[in-house]
């Protein structure tokens, strides 16, 4: 019973952890904060 | 930076010597910072609502009652200095690590409270620094009739009216920054009470930087820490409500129920929310000491709690109650009236509260339509979802909506797979993360809970069933987020407890999320390193991104003494100094639009209320002068320039695209 539970709470949260990573959503927000970054870095070094 | 700081030090003197008195002290260091400073800064509000209410909002009297805080805690500060010098870094590893982490988190966040507020903090530039503005400007505290936000409770606008008044908005958002920081301190500081004999023995020091930390990171909080939003003070105050309430249920005295007491009442003093928590204290004194057959103590405790509460908080709602009628305007507003509200008011208002999350989901289900909506985008696609999240979504709202009453246990799934129909658009701060949902369930296994987390929890869960009845916004859950988040902490760190699989999956995915989630906070703070350095002013950078920055500066330079203004699709007036007022039709009554059947009408009233110049943001009221729907206002508008009663002072309405400045000619 506790290898059970102790399986089912694993297989849990790694389910929730890797459905959440697998959304689109949280690329597009990397990619647009990690952009809107980029843009400044760029800016600042003296680029166009 | 060192104003700021001066306040808070004083905010700690002060909340210490009054928790002095109570007799309601000994805890773990963090948190006895954050129980000090938080009724430190209570204390100030309501020393800037007195200024206010006598009419003294002068920066010489602000900062008299920032100095006052020392006056009342000067005996407290060479203590508090004696602790800074006792301060060490922590001497585990993991320990050490989720503190840096937490530093990151409050370095980021504070190089966005170095900028001025920009066109995404909507809130921040509609009423929450504006109202603050326009009291200082009139250096009282008076009705505006025309906003009806300004009728709310407001707590933490005394803090960023004190911020304006002594030196500039940045300051005013470094006060909802401290907010942040102190639910960090707390959260850190009662993960240590947890390990006191009698509340859970044993609990390791990790418990609360983690529960921190899965706080901290939450990109809504984040992103509220950058800006001046209220609900990180109601969070703050919410939590260390429950904690002091916990802390006097495990017989530590009664002064820790008038401090629980006095915390709930700043809570309803920041926000009428706050209720909620007034409420679960109550309601939880009376039944866990009914449930002890104490009848006559359960009654006296419950009476001594919600009377300081209510006792505490009611100067703002007579105030409201003065100006509107109404101590709550403009909600209840079929059983309690209100001036310059209606029932279409009240019915839009409702409507438009229950417009996000679920039942926005239900519709587009409906509809067929339904999406996950992407985020920060911009345009949403228009393709179909094939996904298997969507086809959960649809199966979940097959039936169709769900009821308020149910809906609470499928929201935080709901917020996982589709953040942004809990937030107003579709931008980054609408995530929510997985970790309450990961973590929290498998504190079943991890029983018995520390009382003091059981209570936070029962909190949580009070607050998101109610919460979820009023409105789905995920901001408005972020009080209940910071109770949960020590559950996440205490569940990460325990589930070794269960074996080594558990414990693997529970670490692995605390910490890629948290490094993600981080990951965008810090990449956020990037975008506004150039402006805090003062590379690019701010200026610069609101010209180039807050569309109605020109009209702002031809009216503030142009407009005249005797100008005011009538706004159409723009309430973010914080940086026009010229008087305005909302004439769109849901923000208030000032305008009779039911009665107005031609353009002279809609002339004689602007007239009538001394307007000068119409400002119009397409974006939000298209239509008007150009290209695209056009409404009643829009027509009435178009027949008046066509008559050469209206002319263009600023902008271009054909174009449709920045914030366009008309003026009245004065022809008949």
């Amino acid at each position: 019973m506790r290898s059970l539970i102790s399986c089912l709470v694993a297989l849990w949260i790694a389910g929730i952890t890797v459905w959440f990573l697998a959304q689109p959503y949280v690329g597009q927000a990397c990619s647009r904060e990690a952009g809107a970054a980029g843009t400044v870095v760029r800016l600042l070094s003296g680029g166009d | 930076m060192l104003l700021w700081l001066g306040v808070l030090t004083g905010a700690c003197a002060c909340g210490r010597q009054i928790r002095t008195w109570l007799r309601a002290t000994g805890e773990a260091r963090c948190l006895e910072v954050g129980y000090d400073a938080a009724l430190g800064l209570g204390v100030l509000a309501y020393l800037v609502l007195g200024l206010g209410l006598v009419g003294l909002l002068y920066p010489w009297a602000l900062a008299l009652a920032a100095l006052s805080l020392y006056a009342i805690g000067w005996r407290q500060i060479p203590e508090r200095v004696r602790w800074l010098r006792e301060a060490r870094w922590p001497a585990g590893r993991l320990e050490s690590l989720l503190w840096a982490a937490l530093i990151a988190c409050g370095v980021a966040a504070l190089v966005r409270n170095l900028v001025p507020p920009g066109g995404d903090e909507w809130d921040t530039l509609v009423y929450h620094l504006t109202g603050p503005k326009q009291f200082l400007q009139a250096h009282r505290i008076h009705f505006i009739e025309h906003d009806h936000h300004t009728n709310f409770p407001f707590n933490m606008e005394m803090l960023y009216l004190l911020g304006l008044g002594l030196h500039s908005d940045r300051l005013a958002k470094l006060f909802h920054l401290a907010m942040y920081l102190l639910c960090v301190l707390a959260l850190c500081g009662a993960g240590h009470s947890l390990g006191r004999p009698g509340n859970g023995a044993g609990v390791p020091g990790a418990v609360g930087p983690a529960g921190a930390l899965a706080f901290a990171t939450i990109p809504a909080v984040a992103w509220e820490a950058g800006t001046a939003y209220i609900d990180l003070g109601l969070a703050l105050y919410g939590l260390l409500t429950v904690l002091a309430w916990s802390e006097w249920r495990q017989g530590r005295g009664r002064g820790w129920l008038v401090a629980a007491g006095l915390f709930a009442g700043l809570a309803l003093g920041v926000k009428m929310t706050g209720l909620l928590v007034v409420l679960f204290v109550c309601g939880a004194t009376l039944l866990t000491e009914a449930w002890r057959r104490q009848t006559r103590g359960a009654v006296a405790s419950t009476l001594l709690l919600g009377a300081t509460a209510i006792g505490l908080a009611s100067p703002w709602y007579i105030k409201t109650y003065v100006y509107t009628g109404n101590p709550v305007f403009p909600f209840f507003y079929e059983v309690l009236g209100g001036r310059g509200w209606s029932r279409e008011h009240a019915r839009t208002y409702q409507e438009e509260q229950q417009s996000h999350g679920t039942h926005a989901i239900a519709r587009a289900v409906a509809e067929g339509t339904y999406r996950r909506m992407e985020v920060g985008v911009g345009a949403q696609s228009e393709t179909a979802d094939a996904s298997a999240s969507a086809a959960v979504v649809r199966a979940l709202f097959r039936r169709g909506d769900w009821p308020n009453a149910a809906a609470a246990l499928v929201v935080p799934l709901l917020e996982v797979i589709d953040p942004a129909r809990f937030w107003e658009q579709a931008a980054v701060p609408c995530i929510i993360g997985p970790l309450f949902v990961a973590l929290l369930p498998v504190l079943i296994w991890l029983r018995p809970l520390p009382p003091t987390l059981k209570a936070l929890l029962a909190y949580a869960g009070f607050g998101l069933f109610a919460q979820t009845h009023l409105s789905q916004l995920s901001r408005y859950q972020i009080p209940f987020f910071a109770a949960g988040a020590l559950g996440v902490g205490y569940g990460v760190v325990h589930l070794g407890r269960l074996g080594r699989a558990p414990r693997a999956a529970g670490w692995l995915s605390f910490g890629t999320v948290s490094a993600c989630l981080l990951a965008l906070h810090l990449l956020r703070a990037t975008a506004a390193l150039p402006t805090a350095l003062g590379v690019w002013t701010a200026e610069e950078v609101d010209a180039a991104t807050f569309e109605s920055h020109g009209a702002f500066e031809y009216l503030n330079a142009h407009a005249g003494p005797k100008a005011k203004v009538a706004v159409f699709g723009e309430p973010r007036l914080y940086r026009l100094d010229v008087p305005a007022e909302f004439a769109d039709r849901f923000h208030n009554t000032l305008y009779p639009y039911e009665r107005m059947r031609t353009p002279d009408d809609f002339l004689s009233a602007l007239r009538a209320r001394g307007i000068t110049h119409i400002l119009v943001n397409p974006r939000y009221h298209p239509g008007v002068m150009g290209p695209g729907p056009k409404d009643r206002v829009a027509r009435f508008i178009d027949a008046l320039a066509a008559e050469g009663r209206l002319e263009v002072a600023f902008g271009d309405p054909a174009e449709q695209r920045a914030t366009f400045v008309l003026r009245l000619t004065g022809r008949e």
